[in-house]
């Protein structure tokens, strides 16, 4: 099931609430892991017993590491973390890099491998990586073990941030799991939150995903450099609010259960170096790997070959995890070579010029969209050659005039969506209209809690009910709507 | 205090919007056609185990919900709003023209360019074997543009989509002389008036009658003025299928029958050789959505059009629906009239020419249906 569905919006999730907060404190963690199992069968009827088996090895591992860990057998406990690592990264491996695996063997003549052609079961690179971080906190004494095998489950499963992640460390939430407390603030931040999400999801990245699917369906020497940066454009849009439309979605409904995840998304597109991108884009997936590979691998403090190294291992993994395919990999390294270079060349530089930083970390990341969007080698080459203008089509034609006349009010509404610069706006006018001080709204945002006068109150209610109500046409209509994540 | 108010109303919202819709949705009654889109409506899914660890009965719920979501045609409106507010230049691949036009945009994605080579090439040998059999000026061809290729001043700027006019020139040069019956340097004369409907991907009777007068003259008959001819409304309520493609109510169209000086006085029409009809029309039609079916009474595999006309000889029409409003032009022209549709007729049509006694054939189709036509092997049975 994906968040973005009348299937979720109009049946699941008003059923899922009603349960929840009827039900006593005791089993609402039973309920939640429940409803989890069948959002994810749902589309997985299957798959479902795999995220289970992965649930009980975990949970028993994490037992017995703590076990060993208590009697001071730490030999007998890393024994145990490395079991489940094995254990997790050989479910991920099996189905999402065999196939991957016996293509490139059977490039070797003489060599054929029938393909195992199996289905990715969705969400596993995202609830593998966190079941690991659970076993591995215990060891390292950042978390305690979870007895309750129904709490355990329901954060494994937790439906909110199951199949588009972000990734929840075990640690974060550890004591939200017994402990939550639900509130009225914390519900009503989240239903903004989610709502907010749905809209970035269907009106924002599903609208511009047509005029990159449109443009990329293009034939080769067809697409002329202007249409190949606007259909990248697209792309990187696309992806953009399609992506953090879902964190948010998993974000809100979280908080209206009593969850806080952390933030996965902080405005990406104004970074000015391609290291501030990724502190901006997928914070959970960088900091799960920062901590369970590249500190345990000694980070920086081993001189500068290991860390050049760590940094390599890091982005090869980063690449590949996003899919099975060499485009993924080589996008992985692709940021992996500009990370270093900026950390030993750059960075002061950048930070010396805006404009120049912004333009840099744009094409660079521009281009690293069109290693990501396409899994064939040759086709990358190919619209590559089109955005340099070496595919022989001319700069622009008249389709190109035609798609940008028909998208630039879209095009204006990502670009200012995709900066922090309409929140603040909207803050500001606020204000004026209610005559509040700077100072209090700053305290308010630190807070979490938003601005509560009448004015503000029905501007933002306003604002988020056309959306959703929007948002809802969009799906009734459903002729596009597609779940980017299943290669992930 | 303040932030309690702002929650609650923010909580407020929630209910209302996510478990009151649910709770309409819940309980609003079911359709099973949809007029507007012209589909059946997906309808709750039966249950079995099978179906369930497959995965189809989740995935019939899911189509089924969606498809009998409540006031389902006023939320697509209201999308097709949203897309015009953002000033999109085609909404569902139709173009927002000007003067109320939704104007159908065609996509060389949309044609299998493979099978257009072969249905050019049928068409030729079609046509060469019965010019041989028939004598020479007895076998026509006309392919029609649709609206994008002719009201241009009402498209978009840079509008543009799949070339017609270089298919049909394709077309008409690989034809022996004088079997092209040209018509888009009349349409385009006449591009200012309504000759295309403003809601359907059809050519109004106007249209036809242009186009007709090109035929008179490719064919040595007299070419009848638009004076002589009698239009006369029979509904000015027609939403067509481009329309139907977006919900939303721009304009209407009317609808026109066209009598000429030599158009006989006693018709009798008979479809797939079961169903007769006085007359052409179908009035039935006029009060539903599908009013262009008032035509011919619609497609059907084989139209007999017979009449007390002073006509000579037997006009076969090869077509699609755009000949609907053409045929009762030709009707003063001939004796008998009969209209073969390629989509649903089985017999040969060497067998039918014989049988029936066929003088003279028209192939009349607009140019995007013969281009996507998967039928066009029937030329040569």
């Amino acid at each position: 099931m994906v968040f973005s569905s009348i299937l979720f919006m109009f049946r699941f999730l008003p059923i899922v609430l009603l349960l929840y907060f009827i039900a006593p404190k005791q089993i609402r963690n039973t309920i939640l892991f429940i409803a989890s199992l069948i959002f994810y069968a749902w589309g997985e009827p299957v798959y479902v017993v795999i995220m289970l088996f992965s649930t009980l090895v975990d949970y028993t591992h994490g037992l017995l590491v703590y076990k060993y860990k208590q009697k001071g057998e730490m030999k007998k406990a890393k024994l145990f973390v490395i079991s489940s690592m094995i254990i997790n990264l050989s479910l991920l491996g099996f189905f999402k890099y065999t196939d991957f695996i016996i293509g490139n063997l059977n490039l070797i003549p003489g060599v054929e491998i029938p393909l195992l052609e199996l289905a990715l079961p969705i969400g596993i690179s995202f609830y593998t990586f966190q079941t690991m971080s659970y076993t591995i906190d215990i060891y390292r004494g950042d978390a305690l073990p979870q007895k309750n095998i129904i709490s355990f489950g329901a954060y494994v499963a937790l439906f909110p941030q199951l199949i588009a992640g972000p990734i929840v460390a075990y640690n974060t939430v550890a004591e939200q799991l017994e402990g939550r407390k639900e509130t009225m603030d914390d519900f009503a931040t989240g239903v903004m939150r989610f709502m907010t999400g749905v809209g970035k999801k269907v009106l924002l990245a599903n609208n511009i995903g047509l005029l990159w699917d449109m443009i990329s369906a293009r034939g080769v020497g067809e697409v002329p450099v202007l249409m190949a940066w606007l259909g990248i454009t697209a792309f990187a849009f696309q992806i953009y609010f399609d992506f953090s439309g879902y964190s948010d979605m998993a974000i809100g409904l979280g908080k209206m259960m009593g969850f806080h995840f952390l933030e996965n998304f902080n405005y990406p597109y104004v970074s000015r170096s391609i290291t501030e991108f990724w502190r901006r884009w997928h914070i959970s997936l960088g900091s799960w790997f920062r901590s369970y590979v590249y500190i345990p691998l000694g980070g920086n403090r081993q001189g500068l070959k290991k860390q050049i190294r760590n940094i390599a291992v890091v982005w090869l993994l980063t690449g590949i995890w996003h899919g099975a395919s060499w485009n993924f990999l080589l996008w992985g390294v692709y940021f992996g070579v500009f990370l270093i270079l900026e950390k030993f060349l750059w960075l002061d530089f950048l930070k010396k010029h805006k404009i120049f930083s912004h333009v840099y970390t744009l094409v660079i990341v521009w281009v690293g969209w069109a290693l990501f969007a396409f899994d064939d080698m040759g086709r990358v080459i190919q619209y590559l050659k089109a955005m340099f203008g070496l595919s022989g089509a001319g700069f622009a034609n008249g389709e190109t005039w035609y798609l940008l006349i028909s998208y630039a009010v879209m095009l204006v509404i990502l670009v200012l969506a995709s900066t922090p610069y309409p929140r603040q706006w909207a803050m500001k006018v606020m204000n004026l209209l209610e005559g509040k001080k700077k100072a209090d709204n700053e305290a308010a945002e630190k807070k979490g809690i938003t601005l509560g006068g009448t004015v503000s109150t029905v501007l933002q209610l306003a604002f988020v009910a056309v959306v959703f109500v929007i948002s809802t046409a969009y799906l009734v209509d459903a002729t596009y709507n597609p779940f980017l994540y299943f290669r992930f | 205090m303040e932030n309690r108010k702002y929650s609650k109303s923010v909580i407020i919202l929630f209910l209302l919007l996510v478990f009151g819709f649910t709770a309409v949705s819940m309980v609003w009654p079911d359709r099973t056609f949809s007029e507007n889109e012209n589909r059946v409506l997906a309808s709750a899914p039966e249950f079995s185990v099978e179906n369930l660890f497959e995965g189809k009965f989740m995935s019939d719920y899911e189509k089924y919900i969606t498809d009998q979501f409540f006031l389902r045609d006023e939320w697509i409106q209201l999308k097709t709003m949203t897309e015009m507010a953002l000033n999109k230049q085609d909404i569902n691949g139709v173009y927002m023209g000007k003067d109320g036009y939704l104007i159908e945009r065609h996509e060389d994605s949309e044609i299998d360019f493979e099978m257009l080579a072969k249905s050019k090439e049928y068409l030729i040998q079609f046509v060469e074997r019965y010019t041989k059999r028939l004598g020479k000026d007895s076998v026509k061809v006309m392919l029609v543009p649709t609206a994008s290729e002719v009201l241009l001043d009402k498209l978009p700027p840079f509008a543009e989509g799949f070339d017609q006019n270089g298919m049909i020139d394709e077309v008409y040069a690989s034809l022996p002389e004088g079997v092209a019956v040209d018509v888009r340097d009349i349409l385009k004369e006449h591009a200012d008036e309504y000759i295309y409907y403003k809601t359907d991907h059809h050519w109004t009777s106007l249209g036809a009658f242009y186009a007709y007068q090109a035929y008179c003259e490719a064919k040595g008959f007299e070419v009848p003025a638009l004076e002589d001819a009698t239009f006369t409304e029979v509904s000015n309520e027609f939403l067509g299928t481009v329309y139907s493609k977006l919900n939303l109510e721009l304009s209407k169209d009317s609808m026109h029958t066209v009598t000429l000086p030599n158009t006989p006085s006693k018709i009798q029409m008979t479809v797939d050789m079961a169903e007769k009809f006085n007359g052409l029309y179908n009035d039935e039609y006029l009060s539903q959505k599908d009013k262009y079916s008032y035509y011919l009474d619609g497609n059907h595999a084989l139209t007999e059009i017979a009449s007390n006309s002073e006509g000579k000889g037997t006009l076969l029409i090869i077509k699609d629906s755009y000949s609907h409003c053409f045929a009762p032009l030709t009707l003063g022209d001939y004796q008998k009239v009969y209209l073969v549709d390629f989509r649903y007729f089985n017999m040969p049509i060497s067998q039918f020419i014989m049988q029936y006694r066929v003088t003279d054939i028209l192939v009349l189709y607009n140019a995007v249906t013969f281009a996507t036509d998967t039928h066009t092997g029937a030329f040569l049975r």
